[in-house]
């Protein structure tokens, strides 16, 4: 007997090699978190073994979706795959191909986020393929994953209809010791057969179609009572008080709790690895033996809702389990071991462990939020953009520049692309109003062409005026470093053709269009407010700045080109010691005065002020000193000089970097003085621009 | 062989390796082995944890008082994650702990207490001095491991987990991990008195 190789393997990996194994001929993705390692793990597969299939990053989830089952009309075997919320965005092409079929195998992968840890939502993407009516897989693990990608493909092609397949995050980055299959071989060459009734179907057809969908999932529920192989009973028992029906995570973490408890002879366990549609025969006969049934399932109650007597069902219809927040094994244990208790099934006690819990928390630990990497130019974008117009808004998208946040220079994320269609709809209903005020949309490159550019033509045409940054590193940098169209790489490695931005907006019908570079930080501010002035003029229109500048992390050399070691000034000659301004103990002599002789009245230090320390009174300008920092900014700000201030020189505690700029190298350390990380500083030199009391220096 | 075990750390303090270590010590031994890690967003400096169960396991997350073994790479995600360590109803033989921390005294009485009267078992080592001595600051996580495996209940022996970082630590620091290794073990032998 061949010993096979065996590996550790991450979930999104072990849900590669099944496709691969299944000898998939077409595979395509968007990125996102967790399911972007399937397709780095597919072409992983693919070179090892000089395989010819097709691999593509798709522009989005639609268009990924659309070329993958198209694929399928030829006879091939074809594969997508995306995040939870990637299926909304190809919502309309899943309906339609349930009612159309396919002719190859078609397999959907959609990875849900249950938590959430990275995603808007918390959706059950087993409702999605209720919704569509099209079979949904539930794998326990990594290794189910794999075993049920075979399966799935057969069952497609049996009725010739989608299935999905649905990890969630703790199936999908998961590691887990994985066995490797031999792969298929399938021999399909392309052969597209004109059938207008069945892939151009009228409405009128699609009544009838719809019929057929019908019969196919009827067909399919009933196929699924005798799959043992997916849907199972452990420990079946004749009669028993306490039963489970588990599927997905919910089983793993039911049969793990059960061992734990030592409860494993006890209580049965009917295992669903199909949810949707429900083996109903098999589910009946199960709760007709149980007195009580526990449902576990993650995240919405989808096998709940489909079993029609619910007199006997315990889960989270009754909120004995959670309706929101991913299933954790703690929550397990103690649903089960109440439900024994009330039931008089023996069940060792268990130890709280919320002594300890509570005991740590008191001690007010840290919890560290993401930020933006040391030397992200993102940064240096969100800075530059908050610094011209710290009264605008600013709506923004998904990706790492979401934690733009953090530097008040982000206002919205709310789906793909809609930083341009919320600065459109925002710009239209204060222009309603008769008012404009300056509006700053922020998109990453790569998620301006998944979805940026429908809103950029939309707002274009309808007449809105603001200004689009578009922030481009050249590479999907939160996902983990993909390719996009700009890079002109494929896939699988191959040079591709290379997209350009510019060409892009042009296109859309942007005329006013400046490349920037966010690491020259003053000429930023300098080019927003150009940009700014333009969306003003009665002839003016929609204005794009596509700042530029690669990811720090995927380009590192970038930092080697021109190193800037900074450091920062603690005790300036003569004073020493300083006092920081919030301790009231600084001198009136280092304090911000207002003088009205020379004052323009133009409210930039009441826009500037980040701690909104300065109001307007009539025509002149009170500074409230209880509230100031002493940043300095008010005064290096206003045009006239009409507020003075001395440079310090030093840092003086005010905290001003840490807020507009929040970078992880800069720390407080003493008194509030802020010192640099020196193991995460990666020399970048942009907080120079940052101190208005100039206490960084660049170290000659 | 049935372990569940809980590393802690920050990014960039290498829990991954550690992490890749004992799943290539367990798959040489012919065990299964099922496991997850949680990272926020961030790239850098956020809170790590990963979750491993070795043997008879289905699902891959360790529950709060589950924990046979935990590595904590760092003293603040250590406190967070100490949780997780087995609680034991006679006080005896409950979770291992080895935390990598300047002072081996930075928890307070009634955390000390609770750990004493639950049975959990705490060692804390300066990993980093350690790494730091030898010339690698990033080899703190090696230096954890050699410090645990010198105690009698950590499941891994020395000498095959010495063979897993020989396999799996990049070649450029194959060397001086294996030394940082071997020295913190035998610290490991002093310091708790075996």
């Amino acid at each position: 007997m061949s010993h096979k190789e065996e590996k550790v393997l991450l979930g999104n990996e072990a849900i590669a090699r099944g496709i691969i194994e299944s000898g998939c001929h077409f595979f395509a993705a968007y990125p996102g978190t967790p399911s972007s390692e399937i397709l780095p793990a597919i072409v992983r597969f693919k070179k090892e073994n000089h395989l010819d299939t097709y691999v593509e990053w798709s522009i989005n989830e639609k268009v990924a979706f659309e070329n993958a089952l198209v694929a399928t009309y030829t006879g091939k075997r074809a594969a997508v795959a995306m995040k939870q919320v990637g299926l909304n965005v190809a919502m309309d092409p899943l309906m339609s191909s349930a009612y159309i079929g396919t002719v190859g195998g078609f397999l959907i992968v959609s990875c849900d986020d249950p938590g959430p840890f990275s995603s808007q939502t918390e959706q059950d993407s087993r409702f999605m393929a209720m919704f569509a009516k099209v079979p949904v897989f539930d794998p326990a693990n990594p290794k189910e994953a794999q075993m049920m990608i075979p399966l799935a493909f057969d069952l497609s092609e049996k009725y010739q209809i989608p299935v999905i397949l649905r990890p969630v995050l703790r199936v999908s980055h998961a590691q887990q010791t994985i066995t490797f299959n031999p792969i298929a071989k399938v021999e399909r060459k392309a052969h597209f057969e004109h059938n207008p009734q069945r892939w151009s179907a009228t409405p009128r057809f699609r009544y009838f179609l719809h019929k057929q969908l019908n019969q196919k999932i009827k067909n399919i529920a009933e196929s699924f009572n005798s799959m043992t192989a997916l849907n199972f009973i452990e420990n079946d028992k004749g009669k028993a008080n306490l039963g489970i029906i588990a599927s997905g995570i919910g089983y793993s973490m039911a049969r793990d709790v059960l061992l734990e408890l030592g409860l494993q002879g006890d209580i049965p366990i009917l295992k669903i690895g199909t949810p949707y549609p429900l083996p109903v025969e098999i589910v009946e006969a199960f709760i007709e033996k149980c007195d009580h049934i526990l449902i576990l399932e993650e995240t919405e109650p989808v096998i709940e809702l489909q079993i029609r007597d619910k007199s006997k069902l315990i889960g989270r219809l009754d909120g004995t389990l959670p309706n929101e927040g991913e299933m954790l094994p703690e929550t397990v244990t103690r649903v089960i071991s109440d439900l024994c208790t009330k039931f008089s099934i023996p069940v060792p006690p268990m130890i709280s462990t919320a002594p300890l819990e509570k005991m740590v928390a008191d001690l007010g630990l840290s919890v560290r939020r993401p930020t933006l990497c040391s030397g992200c130019p993102h940064r240096a974008s969100f800075y530059a953009l908050k610094k011209a117009f710290p009264n605008g808004i600013f709506p923004s998208d998904i990706g790492c520049y979401t934690l733009g946040m953090n530097l008040e220079s982000v206002d919205t994320c709310h789906d793909m692309g809609a930083a341009v269609t919320f600065a459109s709809g925002l710009y239209q209903a204060y222009h309603q109003d008769g008012k404009d005020i300056p509006i700053i949309a922020t998109i990453g490159d790569s998620t301006f062409y998944h979805s940026g550019t429908p809103g950029l033509l939309n707002a274009v045409y309808n007449g809105s005026k603001f200004i689009l940054c578009i922030l481009d590193n050249s590479i999907v940098a939160m996902t983990g470093m993909q390719p996009t169209p700009e890079t002109g790489i494929t896939a699988d490695g191959h040079p591709g053709k290379s997209l350009s931005i510019e060409e892009l907006v042009k296109g859309c019908g942007v005329k006013y269009l400046k490349v920037v570079n966010p690491y020259d930080i003053k000429g930023m501010i300098r080019e927003t407010e150009k940009a700014y002035q333009y969306t003003l003029k009665p002839d003016g229109g929609m204005a794009v700045l596509i700042a530029r500048y690669p990811c720090i992390i995927n380009q590192k050399d970038q930092l080697k080109i021109k190193p800037i070691r900074v450091d920062i000034r603690h005790t300036p000659p003569p004073e020493k010691g300083l006092p920081p301004l919030k301790s009231k103990e600084m001198p009136s002599s280092l304090l911000p005065v207002y003088h009205e002789d020379t004052c323009c009245q133009c409210d930039t230090c009441v826009i500037q002020c980040p701690e909104e320390a300065i109001t307007r009174e009539g025509d002149r300008y009170i500074i409230d000193y209880s509230k100031c920092t002493g940043c300095r900014v008010c005064a290096q700000e206003c045009p006239t000089g009409a507020i003075e201030m001395p440079v310090i020189g030093a840092c003086i505690g005010c905290g001003y970097c840490l807020k507009r700029f929040e970078c992880p190298s800069l720390v407080k350390g003493e008194e509030g003085r802020v010192v640099i990380d020196r193991l995460t500083c990666v020399n970048c030199g942009l907080c120079l621009e940052v101190c208005a009391q100039e206490a960084i220096y660049q170290i000659e | 062989m049935n372990i569940q075990m809980i590393i802690s750390g920050v990014g960039g303090q290498g829990v991954l390796l550690v992490t890749r270590i004992i799943s290539d010590y367990v798959l040489r031994e012919g065990h299964s082995l099922i496991g997850s890690e949680d990272h926020g967003m961030s790239q850098r400096g956020g809170s790590v944890i990963t979750y491993l169960k070795i043997g008879d396991f289905n699902s891959p997350l360790v529950k709060r008082g589950g924990a046979d073994i935990l590595l904590s790479l760092e003293r603040n995600e250590a406190l967070k994650t100490l949780h997780y360590l087995r609680p034991s109803k006679n006080g005896q033989n409950g979770g291992l702990g080895f935390i990598n921390a300047p002072d081996p005294n930075y928890m307070n009485e009634p955390i000390r207490h609770y750990l004493r009267d639950n049975g959990i078992e705490i060692h804390i080592f300066s990993a980093d001095r350690i790494a730091m001595e030898m010339g690698s600051v990033q080899s703190t996580n090696i230096a954890l491991i050699g410090f645990a495996s010198a105690h009698p209940r950590f499941p891994f022996s020395h000498e095959k987990l010495r063979g897993s970082i020989d396999r799996v630590t990049p070649p450029k620091f194959k060397e001086l991990s294996l030394k940082i290794f071997d020295r913190s073990l035998s610290e490991g032998q002093k310091l708790m008195n075996l």
